[in-house]
């Protein structure tokens, strides 16, 4: 076997036989020309069994090696192998010896070798999974099968991640219909219709700046076995009381060219499937939706939410159904469409205890308030990609037509009702194009959005001028265009990248009150402003970054003329004005433990057009507002500092951190009290300013031994404002002061427990006087986990509020569940018991500079639910 | 209306790169591909993953991590000169992933910086960057007794305890290189196959194939200096970290909650145990 064999047999010119015992065997190896070889293996056999190893040893740096020999033979052999030398063996008699060998050079001949047969190969960018190859008999979805594949991880949340990074695109036959919601897709279709999994490493969505700009993200492809998968996901629960529901259908369908998705939803349980409708999340990677975001300009009175999980409190009754459709009209171009229409009725009580601090007097007054809010509305979209190597672009035409009504019921002794009629109409194009020029890309970016709001207040009886029924109209008609051409470009450790835009709008306001359905003609009580506005800018950003060291700089100036028609009141104007905003940021990392920064910004900004607004608004029932017929701006300054220790191999992590902002407003409001508890709210021209300070810090130290983490948060915050009071410039200043101790446990897999106290004081200063409030909530989680399949949660909080003089309010909840997958089933159950104190209220104080509000929100009662989800589909052979 | 997301996600790779910096310490002759199963949670062989490994074998020291990081670090270097895009970047933090496959993405170089040294670096469920420098005396028990044909090359069996497991490693005197997966060594001949004595670690040779001196590289950046034991109190606090983070989330189905908690404390079973 070996090529080259030097046998050498050395006898010992001593006669005396010695034993066998602490025999070691030393040299030194060198190579022809008498360089010393280290890291050569030498190992000692017997010699007539040379498969079997007695002792070994290595060579050093200077090519020595000494082994001790522990064997009872006569003689052994020592064989010497490297790769970079010949192999060389010896016959040695078994005695303690000292040998310098010199070894032929030859280059080992490695035995390449491998395992034939893979059931993942790779070709090129792309690793290819065999899909039968993984796929075990309980296995239903892709996703269960995803989840053996090596290398491939999947969360809770259903999220793939491949080599510990989150999949950038999931696309099924090379469509990217999902966006970020595909987990529905992986969960829902079926394995046995899929033929591969692909992951495309170094892969680069746009094409055009492929090559250019090199990605170390991966996405997913599914290869399809059929021509069409059609699948779905179900979920279905009941409960009481009353009866609730909560169902939800998605069915699927994909094939090569096309795919489709449906979903039907319909709960109330108080899970606010609103958020699907109006961020369009699920249709793609991209932030979507805002071209069709509503705001309303008048509104029934708010009632604030308690500071509690959404589905403690949210009494609705929601109805969702979306689609959403993709064509591929050529390899490189995809039109995608979606539509979404919600449904919505949700109950909000609670009862109010709200003191106002004039200059001359305290107003007390109480209400209790009902509120039913009535969403009603449709939203679509159409786009088109087209993705090539020469560019990417891609054009959106959305819709969206809102039929929302809001109403809400107010008794204080009287009952006083208010409508609110909120409809809106809007219809974008969101245009985006990149073309690459040798390293540097091109993006243009161009919005052009159309709104329209037609919307009013209707108050029964009347309130201020009336008793009589009165209506509060507000229309505004607005046209907004922003346009961006930007690029970027590295010099070595720095990065610049420059940006020039043009902004256009042009806003419509009328405002007007009817009594009984007929104009009044006052002009204090109507408005009729139209304005537009340019914006010029261009802004550059420079980066530069080491290893330690990064320093960021922004640097935008911008360039706005507007123009100010006011056809009832004086606030017509034209004006020109220039606008910078710098920002700078620093990071030092002197160490691996150790991070510094630095941010500072200072900004100059024009206020709101539409707050000239002249002519009174009746805002509710106890509030009329006018502002001042001027332009005016608010300048601000930010300043942050902080500095983070984490030494984690002893468990012990701190941060500090401090910042400070400064601003001053040029217009402030006046609250006037008309005695009877109806205000009046009128800007004016008087320069106001706003001084927050903040300093926080957080220890938290982990012990290994207890499996157990300590720490605790401290917050202290200063904030000084100047506010106006009949006239008079009064300042608050407040001082916060929060400290949140916790403690989390985790000694063992089956259950967690975890524990965290909040204490809140709050002391304000208001005029001569100040009062102090205090808040405390205590919160508690454990959660047992017996076997795989079952999960036991109990959840708990307790809050108490409190202010002095006042007595101490108490809410206690708890929640509690159970979830149970069988095994080997495509079915999930969830038996759950909501609030199972029956707590029924929850209790808030919140002061601002004239108003102590009190709140007690009513909850939603006892309840219990059991839901269970299956995927829909059929199980292909 | 700005649709950036997907540009961020691009422009990534490049702002990672330039965090760290590759400095070239050897020619790598020969490359072992290790195919490394293991589980994720200690005695539940429904956590089991998989992940191919590769030994890169020079002429003075070796380098041991997943195929992964191999194809990454060597994507990062060719992003090197490209600095990221200053608009972007701010906003990273949205895609940084810690959570996965932690167990396997680690670099251990041997005979680096010295001769009989071994140097580890990983980083926890935070991303905070560890290094451990090491001499570790493996006490090998050569098994004579105990042959096998793997790969077509006769094995022999050895075994030794390390770092709170026992291990049995099978070994070829065909391939004269002192070198094994992970941390292995000191054996006279490359190791084939490696186990603990419970199955829960298993790295078995796949491939190995002579390379045309390809540069191997250390991995530099700001490393926090630990030992051993302190990168897996580094591990198992930046876990309670973790966990404390999820705590304070707010989720829309209270249960996903209790899910990823459990989901988190479950992986426990790094490869060395104190």
């Amino acid at each position: 076997m070996y090529k080259y064999i030097f046998t050498w047999l050395l006898f010992s010119f001593s006669s005396s036989l010695l034993v066998a015992q602490g025999v070691i065997i030393e040299g030194k190896l060198t190579s022809p020309d008498s360089i010393s070889l280290s890291g050569v293996n030498v190992i000692i056999h017997p010699q007539k069994n040379t498969e079997s190893i007695i002792a070994y040893g290595f060579s050093d740096e200077n090519g020595n090696f000494r082994i001790s020999v522990n064997h009872n033979d006569d003689s052994i052999s020592v064989s010497i192998k490297s790769m970079q030398s010949a192999d060389t063996v010896l016959y040695l008699r078994n005695l303690s010896q000292k040998l310098d060998i010199p070894l032929g050079a030859k280059d080992h001949l490695l035995n390449e070798a491998r395992v034939s047969a893979r059931p993942i190969y790779r070709k090129g960018d792309t690793t290819v999974y065999s899909v039968q190859a993984f796929a075990l008999k309980q296995d239903f979805s892709i996703g269960d099968v995803i989840k053996k594949m090596p290398g491939f991880d999947v969360d809770d949340n259903g999220r793939i991640s491949y080599q510990g990074q989150n999949i950038q695109k999931y696309y099924i036959e090379g469509l990217d219909l999902l966006g970020s919601g595909y987990t529905i897709a992986n969960n829902n279709l079926p394995h046995a219709s899929v033929s591969s999994v692909e992951i495309l490493h170094d892969h680069q969505p746009i094409k055009a700046i492929d090559g250019i700009i090199s990605s170390s993200n991966t996405s997913l492809n599914i290869k399809l076995k059929h021509n069409v998968a059609v699948t779905g996901r179900a979920q279905a629960g009941a409960g009481f009381s009353p009866l609730l529901w909560d169902i939800n259908l998605t069915p699927m369908l994909f094939s090569k060219s096309q795919q489709a998705i449906g979903s039907w939803q319909s709960n109330n349980v108080g899970n606010n499937i609103g958020a699907q409708h109006r961020i369009n999340a699920i249709i793609s990677g991209s932030i979507d939706g805002a071209t069709t975001m509503k705001s309303d300009f008048v509104a029934i009175p708010n009632i604030s939410l308690p500071p509690v999980a959404q589905n403690k409190y949210l009494d609705n009754e929601a109805n969702l159904t979306t689609y959403n459709h993709l064509v591929k009209l050529s390899p490189a171009t995809e039109l995608k469409i979606n539509g979404s229409y919600y449904h919505d009725n949700i109950d909000e009580e609670s009862y109010m205890s709200t003191s106002y601090f004039t200059q001359d007097s305290v107003i007390s007054i109480c209400e209790h308030q009902k509120n039913l809010l009535h969403r009603n509305s449709l939203i679509t979209n159409l786009g088109l990609t087209q993705n090539t190597e020469s560019r990417y672009l891609f054009n959106k035409v959305s819709f969206g037509r809102f039929w929302d009504a809001d109403n809400a019921q107010i008794s204080n002794g009287a009952k006083q009702n208010i409508k609110a009629i909120l409809p809106h109409t809007t219809i974008a194009n969101t245009f985006d194009m990149l073309i690459p020029i040798k390293s540097v890309f091109l993006r243009v970016e161009s919005v052009v959005d159309y709104n329209d709001y037609s919307q009013s207040l209707v108050f029964t009886p009347g309130v201020f001028i009336t008793n009589n029924d009165l209506e509060q109209q507000v229309s505004n008609q607005n046209f907004i265009t922003t346009n961006k051409l930007s690029f970027s470009f590295p010099i070595k450790s720095f990065q610049f990248g420059s940006s020039l835009g043009v902004d256009y709008e042009k806003q419509k306001n009328k405002t007007s009150v009817l009594v009984e359905g007929i104009p009044n003609a006052v002009d204090s009580l109507s408005n009729s402003l139209e304005w537009q506005k340019t914006d010029m800018y261009i802004r550059e950003d420079i980066e530069y970054r080491r290893n330690d060291f990064i320093f960021k700089v922004g640097l935008p100036l911008q360039y706005s003329k507007i123009d100010i028609i006011d056809k009832i009141h004086g606030a017509s104007n034209n004006m020109n004005c220039w606008f910078f905003k710098p920002s700078a940021f620093i990071q030092y990392k002197p160490t691996g433990s150790l991070t510094g920064s630095l941010a500072a910004n200072y900004s100059k900004i024009l206020e709101n057009i539409n707050n000239l607004l002249v002519g009174n608004i009746i805002v509710n029932h106890r509030l009329t507002r006018s502002n001042q017929a001027r332009v005016s701006f608010s300048k601000s300054a930010y300043l942050l500092a902080g500095i983070t220790y984490q030494n984690p191999a002893n468990g012990f992590f701190a941060d500090i951190k401090w910042t400070t902002s400064n601003s001053k407003k040029e217009l402030m409001l006046n609250q006037i009290s008309q005695g009877n508890g109806l205000f009046i709210y009128k800007y004016e021209r008087k320069d106001g300013t706003t001084k927050v300070n903040n300093l926080s810090s957080e220890v938290s130290l982990y012990m290994n031994s207890l499996k157990t983490t300590i720490g605790a948060k401290g917050e202290f915050t200063r904030n000084d404002m100047e506010y106006l009071s009949a006239g008079q410039s009064e300042t608050m200043k407040r001082q916060m002061f929060a400290i949140t101790p916790k403690a989390l446990f985790s000694f063992s897999k089956h259950f967690s427990l975890s524990y965290s106290y909040r204490l809140a004081k709050t002391k304000t200063y208001i005029a001569n006087s100040y009062s102090t409030f205090f808040n405390q909530k205590h919160k508690f989680d454990i959660y047992l986990y017996i076997a795989n399949n079952h999960l036991i949660g109990i959840e708990s909080e307790l809050y108490y509020t409190r202010k002095t003089g006042l007595s101490t309010s108490q809410t206690l909840f708890s929640n509690i569940s159970y979830s149970f997958k069988p095994s080997n089933s495509r079915i999930n159950l969830k038996l759950e018991c909501r609030n199972l104190l029956n707590t029924s209220r929850i209790a808030q104080i919140h002061q601002s500079d004239i108003t102590l509000l009190y709140t007690e929100y009513y909850l939603r009662p006892r309840q219990f639910l059991l839901t269970a989800m299956w995927s829909l589909g059929i199980r292909k052979k | 209306m700005k649709k950036l997301s997907f540009l961020v996600l691009i422009l990534i790779g490049s702002y990672v790169a330039k965090s760290q910096t590759y400095e070239k310490i050897d020619n790598c002759s020969s490359v072992c591909i290790y195919m490394y199963q293991f589980y994720d949670e200690h005695k539940n062989p429904n956590s089991l993953k998989a992940q191919e490994m590769v030994l890169e074998i020079g002429e003075k020291c070796s380098k041991f991590y997943s195929t992964y990081r191999q194809y990454t670090d060597s994507l990062f270097m060719l992003n090197a000169k490209v600095p990221s895009n200053a608009t972007f970047s701010n906003v990273r933090s949205k895609t940084a992933n810690t959570s996965s496959n932690l167990f396997s993405s680690y670099y251990v170089y041997k005979n680096y910086p010295e001769p009989n040294k071994t140097l580890f670096t990983a980083w926890d469920m935070k991303v905070n960057h560890y290094k451990v420098v090491e001499e570790i005396d493996f006490e090998w028990q050569i098994d004579n007794n105990a042959k096998a044909t793997i790969l077509g090359m006769t094995c022999v069996k050895a075994t030794c305890g390390f770092a709170g497991r026992n291990y049995e490693a099978w070994f070829t005197t065909e391939i004269p290189i002192s070198d094994g997966p992970y941390k292995f060594r000191g054996l006279p001949g490359l190791i084939v196959r490696l186990t603990d004595s419970d199955k829960e670690h298993v790295f078995e040779l796949l491939e190995i194939k002579k390379t045309k001196n390809i540069p191997m590289y250390f991995v530099d950046r700001k490393y926090i200096n630990t030992n051993a034991k302190g990168y897996v109190t580094g591990l198992e606090a930046s876990k309670a970290s973790h966990i404390d983070q999820l705590n304070g989330l707010d989720y829309s189905d209270e249960s996903m909650r209790s899910r990823a908690i459990s989901n988190v404390q479950k992986r426990n079973n790094f490869i060395e145990r104190f």
